[in-house]
């Protein structure tokens, strides 16, 4: 028997990681307004987001903040029908946005559903190599 | 039997269910930052029921300053009758349809969005304005977003 490498080979090193960034607010009560979460992009690589899939138990909406820049990426809340897919029908972004390491995206949630809602909201794209 | 697939014209999207923008589509946008302009929105409109009464029309705008672009439309409505939508430019004073158009034959959703085969440039310092009909015979939660670019 062989012995396995620990280190993975340098070509799958070199390519850009897909990766998942989710933001789990706490579960939302009926019609419950203005709730905080945050995601904060890790350290090793920028992010290079292409795509917003969510999931959640009823209806919502969500505003973006980048707080890199300090500017919020809707004027006021978009309904989750119009900013989130699924990962069948992912939202695909106008264009590829790169979020520095260690920046922050912040979401504010909003229930639409008049009723408990438990969200997931992932952030997904590409950590560049 | 074809030896070999016929040659089509994707940008023309026959080879595709939707028209996606390529790679260098996306980069010739530049440094620009993602944004969801919002064209309409009962929420906001009408912030004490959040909806649109019953075959109601309104109209709610985006006003923006340069350099701003349109690439897919988006709309939701609460009510599955839906509603109707027309769209107004006002710099270069032109409607986009001539009649409203159903919002299942107009705009998207973000599954699936309703991609502009080119980008659309907003009118800087005037209104892209968007009436709106509620078709349902209840009131209707209705939005309508214009996903784009901005600087």
């Amino acid at each position: 028997m062989t012995a396995q490498s620990a280190a993975p080979p340098a070509s799958a090193v070199a390519q850009d990681l897909i990766f998942w960034y989710p933001i789990n607010p706490p579960a939302l009560t009926a019609l419950q307004q203005n709730v905080q979460a945050n995601v904060v992009i890790d350290n090793d690589a920028d992010f290079e987001w292409r795509w917003i899939i969510a999931n959640s138990t009823g209806i919502f909406s969500v505003t973006l903040t980048d707080r890199y820049t300090a500017r919020p990426l809707m004027p006021s809340a978009i309904n989750g029908e119009n900013i989130a897919g699924t990962a069948q029908l992912p939202f695909i972004l106008p264009k590829p946005y790169l979020l520095r390491r260690t920046s922050t995206i912040q979401a504010a949630f909003n229930d639409r559903s008049n009723a408990g809602n438990t969200i997931q909201f992932c952030l997904v794209g590409y950590k560049l190599s | 039997m074809l030896s070999q697939f016929p040659t089509i014209a994707p940008y023309r999207g026959y080879a595709s269910r939707v028209f996606l923008p390529n790679e260098h589509e996306l980069n010739a946008l530049g440094d620009k930052m993602p944004y969801a302009f919002k064209l309409f929105d009962s929420a906001t409109l009408f912030p004490a029921t959040g909806t649109l009464a019953s075959q109601q029309t309104a109209r709610d705008y985006s006003s923006q300053p340069e350099e701003c672009f349109i690439t897919h439309l988006v709309g939701s409505s609460s009510q599955a009758a839906g509603f109707v939508v027309q769209f107004y430019d006002t710099l270069r004073q032109k409607l986009w349809t001539p009649q409203p158009i159903l919002f299942a034959d107009s705009l998207g959703s973000a599954k699936q969005p309703f991609w502009l085969k080119k980008i659309y440039r907003l009118p800087a310092n005037a209104q892209l304005q968007c009436r709106v009909i509620n078709l349902a015979t209840v009131a209707n939660a209705i939005q309508v977003v214009a996903w784009g670019v901005r600087d």
